[in-house]
């Protein structure tokens, strides 16, 4: 863990090679199983859309413990 | 030293780490070619076909572990972990890869169009020879066909020869050149230790690219054995009493009314077809399309083949092992049809077992004992006419649909889904998405068989048997 890196850094490199590993997964499944590609792409959009918000959730700045209570 | 520990930090420009999958994706894509040279009975491609998806999944774990360990060591991280460059070949691997693929089942779809044959002929031309063999062997030989290419039909006769007859084919940019390489490469039928040797000898002087088959019409004494070894082409094979044994990387193997045992193993094979068999049937390895009809012997599969699938009275039991699915039958009097997504079983009246993946199963007429487990699929399921046998029943996910005669004990579950039936007999229990239907339907004589239903998620109907319509009563 570096803590000079934020995290979010590392969810937006791993967006990428994620996206590639869930394709790759939704064309094995095409060729080996009865579910095929026209079936399973919106899990390319749900894993952008996980990664993306994982991306931002851990970007938030962490809350001050002087700010409230 | 600096406080990171890193001698070097801060001292030297940064420099990204050049990452393993270029080299990696070389070194498969040099090997895939090395090995297709090298190897050309295995079937790479047709591997490459199927797996390639493979490569993207390995290739995004390898960027992935890359970028946590540099994230682990302090190290800059890539803005975006996959390149433009590299999504851009991504997708010509993706379509390069879809390409292969749809031809690899073309080719399986259309299998005399050329295409679908190993190595493009586009080069010469074929160049036909008459071939022609004989040699007296007695009434119960063992012929051993060795690896050539070509198409085989072995009929037995009465007589104690083997006669071979048909034309050799050689594929060669002129005529000289092609009568040499054919005078090279002789028809050979002799004896050789305790069976008898067919094949066509390749001659030392015949270059390896030069193609020769041939396509042979052989007859043999009734009580032959065969063995075919490492061949290409098909093999038809009818009315010998002896044994089978089939080892090829790429054969169409079609066998009737033999009186041995059967065996056959193929890398790769588009048909597999054995009628009127009076020994034990095992088939082993890859291919597409099982037929097995009037069977006498035992049956077993263990394999990858991912065709058609169809089986009609078999005697004795049968066991398949293929891609996930475990089917075991103790006798076989209807028929059993599966394919990729579908098993359809008809008229089986002594137990049987099914697990498998992802189907639909359909099962009619039956009256045996029935133990069927599907991860995914719908199942349908109407008994013969009289006395019901235990069942039981299971999908991880789908609808299940019974027609059934009164006289049984039921039990039947769904995690989420209703559960309809006919028979007020039974009492039903629901809460949070969960059914279940107990009870015992009165009829028949003896102890009322056990009928064990569940499914994790979908709908469960039990219908009346001959009732015509399903007369709903909501559970």
């Amino acid at each position: 863990m570096n803590p000079n890196m934020p995290p979010s850094n590392l969810f937006r490199a791993l967006r990428g090679p994620v996206l590639l590993m869930t394709l790759g997964g939704i064309l094995a499944l095409d060729h080996f199983t009865s579910y095929n590609f026209g079936d399973t792409w919106p899990l390319l959009l749900i894993v952008v859309g996980v990664m993306t918000l994982a991306e931002h959730l851990v970007g938030r700045p962490p809350a001050s413990p002087y700010s409230g209570g | 030293m600096n406080p990171t520990g890193n001698p070097y930090q801060g001292s030297r420009p940064f420099r990204h780490r050049a990452s393993l999958i270029g080299p990696l994706i070389l070194i498969l894509i040099g090997c895939a070619f090395l090995v297709s040279n090298l190897l050309p009975n295995l079937p790479v491609w047709q591997f490459a076909a199927d797996y390639w998806p493979f490569l993207l999944v390995g290739w995004g774990a390898i960027r992935s572990v890359e970028i946590l360990i540099a994230y682990s060591q302090g190290r800059p991280l890539p803005h975006f972990g996959i390149s433009g460059g590299e999504w851009m070949l991504v997708i010509f691997l993706t379509v390069f890869g879809s390409m292969l693929f749809a031809g690899h089942r073309w080719g399986e779809r259309f299998p005399n169009a050329n295409i679908a044959r190993r190595g493009l002929q586009i080069f010469g031309e074929g160049f036909d020879f008459p071939i022609e063999a004989q040699i007296q062997a007695g009434a119960a030989p063992k012929l051993v066909i060795d690896d050539f290419s070509g198409d085989v039909r072995i009929v037995a006769a009465d007589g104690e020869s083997i006669q071979a007859r048909g034309h050799s084919t050689v594929r060669a940019f002129n005529d000289t050149d092609a009568r040499r390489f054919h005078d090279e490469s002789p028809l050979e039928l002799k004896r050789e230790g305790d069976h008898f040797l067919l094949r066509v000898r390749r001659g030392a002087g015949v270059p390896n690219l030069v193609r020769l088959s041939a396509d042979l019409d052989v007859t043999v004494p009734r009580g032959t054995s065969i063995e075919g070894r490492g061949r290409t082409g098909d093999v038809d094979i009818t009315g010998i009493a002896g044994d089978v044994d089939i080892n090829s990387d790429n054969a169409g193997v079609r066998i009737n009314n033999v009186g041995g045992r059967v065996r056959i193993e193929t890398r790769r094979s588009d048909m597999l077809h054995v009628s009127g068999a009076k020994g034990d049937v095992e088939l082993r390895g890859a291919g597409e399309d099982i037929e097995l009809q009037d069977i006498a012997g035992e049956v077993k599969i263990a394999g990858f083949y991912r065709g058609d699938l169809s089986f009609r009275a078999l005697a004795k039991p049968l066991h398949l092992e293929n891609r996930g699915t475990d089917l075991r039958v103790d006798k076989l009097d209807g028929s059993i049809k599966m394919d990729r997504g579908d098993f359809e079983a008809e008229n089986i009246h002594s137990p049987m077992t099914l697990h498998t993946g992802s189907t639909d199963v359909k099962v009619k007429g039956s009256s045996g004992i029935m133990d069927i487990e599907v991860a995914r699929g719908d199942i349908e399921m109407s008994p013969a006419a009289g006395p019901l046998s235990n069942w039981k029943v299971r999908t991880g996910a789908g609808d299940v649909e019974l027609s059934l005669p009164p006289g049984f004990e039921m039990l039947a579950r769904t995690g989420r889904g209703e559960i309809d039936s006919d028979f007020a007999e039974l009492h039903s229990n629901s809460s949070g998405g969960n059914a279940e239907v107990h009870g015992t339907v009165a009829g028949g004589t003896g102890k009322a068989p056990v009928i064990d239903v569940s499914t994790g998620r979908g709908n469960i109907r039990i219908q009346r048997a001959g009732s015509g319509t399903l007369q709903r009563q909501s559970q």
